[in-house]
């Protein structure tokens, strides 16, 4: 929920803040500060890993081009879809807190995880094609590709795995912390909006990075 | 809740549907270098659409405000300066840049040297009354920039790293002979001749003059 909409604050017994904060506002600032600066630190984290990503593409622009190409762009683009939508669902989830509308919480956090989850059975499918095919340059798995690309393309895959594994990890916590917020929801906790909010900032910090990931590994290549 | 603010969701999500198919389409469009950067701008306006409204960046207080912005901050910094360093070192090697220097041997047309898996640099066939003359750091320089860089710009695995004075001037109190020796038949960490065995005992003689011009120790021989 916005700050703006936050304040002033339902009045009542339990609109009271923290012992250590002057007022609502102080408070609800202090928890969305503290998870930006953690949210800089993870951008930072995998912004690393682009530029990294960025460099090597420069220097072999042909190799990476065809290692590119043999990603599934149509789930790719599913997956992308789906992140957006659920960011939508997590900003509705985050507009019914402070109406108190306990309804449309538990159904849009709980459209919101299972969106997520379908990414991560997506992905799923994804990856055991790919391990299939020979493309999975991990654990200590046979890697194929056609010369005289192969080294420049287990390059490729390497990144490909490392940035979508540590996204989807991102994202698994991502949909546990909501399930918490559900469960929470569910128990009828009050006050939840600072809570629902920052997990909201999580998810859609994650959601943004697949935004990013997502062109830069499906779209090297030239579909046309 | 507030329908109107229900349907901006509802705007700003098919939006952010319509850039993503936007770029999908343009990867069926051969722009050339224009490809890459029309997929990671349309990239960027999504990720600020997402932080201007689904993140409520636009209604936030200034403090989370400044904390998100020096994020985004510190990796432009980032990128621009690691940009930078590849920009005007790594990318002369790997694109062949260095071809406007006298001496420097320009790649195939269409072909881009690999430089950590293969070398842009090869080797010219010398007159044989050059050969075992004195360290040439022109010419070493090429090799250098070809070969010896990988490991001796950053000093990987215990290599003396290039413009290091101290390490050098030790090394080469033993004489350039026995250094010569060294990298061409390998010397603990150094593998013989770079791991280039078509590279001269000249082209390595060449080089190490190269490394101890750069060091400070030995005047380039012109």
């Amino acid at each position: 929920m916005a700050y703006r909409n936050a304040i002033p604050t339902p009045p009542g017994a339990e609109a009271k803040p923290a012992p250590q904060f002057d007022s609502l506002r102080q408070q609800y600032e202090a928890d969305t500060l503290g998870m930006w600066i953690f949210l800089a630190s993870e951008i930072l984290f995998f912004g690393g890993l682009f530029m990294a990503y960025v460099i090597y593409r420069a220097a072999y622009p042909e190799a990476f081009e065809a290692a590119s190409g043999r990603l599934d762009l149509l789930l790719g683009g599913i997956n992308t879809a789906i992140l957006l939508t659920s960011s939508l669902t997590m900003t509705l989830a985050d507009d019914a807190v402070l109406p108190r509308n306990r309804k449309a919480l538990i159904g849009w956090l709980a459209v919101t995880a299972l969106l997520g989850t379908v990414f991560l059975v997506i992905k799923g499918v994804e990856y055991s094609v790919e391990f299939a095919a020979h493309l999975a340059p991990i654990f200590g798995r046979p890697f194929d590709f056609p010369e005289p690309h192969t080294e420049q393309a287990r390059l490729f895959f390497s990144f490909y795995f490392a940035l979508t594994g540590l996204h989807a990890l991102h994202l698994f916590i991502g949909i546990v912390v909501v399930l918490i917020m559900l469960a929470l929801a569910i128990r009828g906790v009050p006050r939840l909006e600072a809570k629902v909010t920052i997990a909201g900032l999580y998810w859609h910090l994650v959601d943004l990075i697949w935004v990013f990931v997502f062109p830069l590994l499906y779209l090297a290549a030239h579909h046309g | 809740m507030d329908e109107r603010t229900r349907r901006n969701h509802l705007l700003v999500w098919l939006l952010l549907l319509g850039l993503l198919g936007l770029n999908i389409a343009s990867s069926f469009l051969d722009l050339g270098i224009f490809n890459p950067i029309l997929t990671t701008a349309v990239a960027a306006l999504q990720a600020f659409i997402i932080v201007t409204f689904f993140m409520s960046m636009r209604s936030a207080a200034p403090v989370p405000r400044i904390a998100a912005a020096a994020g985004f901050f510190w990796l432009l910094l980032m990128i621009g300066l690691t940009l930078t360093d590849y920009q005007t070192r790594f990318e002369d090697i790997a694109l062949g840049r260095l071809a406007s220097k006298p001496g420097w041997e320009a790649p195939a047309a269409g072909r881009v040297p690999n430089p950590l898996s293969e070398s842009g640099y090869s080797p010219v066939s010398r007159p044989p009354t050059l050969a075992a003359a004195a360290p040439d750091a022109a010419s070493g320089e090429r090799v250098y920039a070809s070969v010896c860089i990988l490991c001796h710009a950053r000093g990987v695995g215990g290599a003396p790293r290039t413009g290091d004075k101290a390490a050098w001037l030790k090394r080469s109190e033993q004489g350039v002979d026995t250094l010569v020796d060294h990298a061409v038949n390998g010397y603990k960490g150094m593998p013989p001749k770079g791991g280039h065995p078509e590279l001269s005992e000249q082209d390595v003689r060449n080089a190490i003059g190269y490394m101890l011009y750069a060091a400070g120790i030995q005047s380039p021989r012109r």
